[in-house]
């Protein structure tokens, strides 16, 4: 283990850059947006999600899919083991940075009924 | 009043056997889920668990046939937008010498290289508890180490730095550092 006393400034090298060209942005998938801009720091199961958004399962995850590739959500599974937590483990998705911007842009620039009000902080 | 009793006695039988079916669509929604994922092209396994875990969180019997059924119905569109597999080793730290930092890292993570020059922060401490002080880091800074942890990888820092001042975290395999520079 060696020291780690350092004066430092991280570089960004063009191989740190994911896959952040927007997906098609339907009134659906904004409405998956419009929750994670409104809540950034929290982390939603799909069943969460499905039940805030209304929107059905078939729907849902291919939104959830297509915004983890393109690097507006990111995934992960929540913490202990599904033996420790006596059903299985959920997959909680929160929103990136880059998913914060892409998200604030989208909802700006839509009228959107009843989801213009949510994002005033941009 | 023969037609009136076979009413009552036909409408008893059906809510009894309606009833007794809504018994196994748990089960059932739980089969067509795994069937589900069984077919998507990757992440059968992640999706087979975190499909079962939504069932878990919906009420009622039909809800649960109902997210299972439509699950199945959009195939086509989960086959096509399912995400790639998992990268399977996190970042790790392969060389910590003052003044630079290089994690190596898959091709496809976002983090692959980091390089610390001076004067902008100060590392104090030695892994995994190290104190970074100075000025507010860039956001590259905060997005390499924010991807770190949200990856859902504890392979590299993972304790956001911000703000500044907050002891970072090296929950990693950085207890054998090798090669300095060799990324």
């Amino acid at each position: 283990m060696m020291a780690l006393t350092s004066a430092a400034t991280l570089c960004r090298l063009p191989t740190m850059t994911p896959k952040q060209d927007s997906p098609r942005l339907t009134s659906q998938s904004l409405k998956v947006l419009k929750l994670f801009v409104e809540s950034s720091s929290h982390a939603y199961s799909g069943a969460e999600i499905m039940k805030v958004t209304g929107l059905s399962s078939g729907t849902l995850y291919p939104i959830l899919f297509r915004f983890e590739e393109h690097g507006l959500l990111e995934s992960a599974w929540e913490v202990g083991k599904a033996q420790t937590l006596g059903r299985p483990r959920r997959r909680l998705y929160s929103v990136t940075r880059h998913g914060l911007v892409v998200a604030r842009s989208a909802l700006s620039e839509l009228a959107v009924p009843g989801l213009r009000p949510a994002f005033g902080r941009s | 009043m023969v037609t009136l009793i076979s009413m009552v006695v036909a409408s008893v039988i059906l809510s009894l056997v309606a009833s007794e079916v809504e018994q196994w669509f748990p089960w059932l929604a739980a089969r067509l889920v795994r069937y589900e994922a069984a077919k998507l092209p990757r992440q059968s396994e992640r999706m087979t668990e975190q499909w079962l875990a939504d069932l878990d969180e919906i009420p009622g019997n039909v809800g649960k046939l109902l997210y299972a059924v439509l699950l199945v119905v959009r195939h086509a569109s989960l086959a096509e937008t399912v995400p790639t597999e998992e990268e399977a080793p996190g970042p790790q730290i392969v060389s910590v010498e003052t003044p630079t930092i290089s994690v190596s890292a898959p091709p496809a993570w976002i983090t692959s290289t980091a390089v610390l020059n001076p004067p902008s922060v100060t590392l104090t401490g030695h892994a995994p508890s190290v104190l970074v002080q100075g000025p507010p880091l860039s956001a590259s800074v905060q997005e390499v180490l924010r991807i770190a942890d949200h990856r859902g990888h504890p392979a590299y820092m993972s304790t956001l730095v911000q703000p500044l001042n907050l002891p970072l975290h090296f929950a990693s395999t950085s207890s054998s550092p090798t090669t300095p520079g060799a990324n």
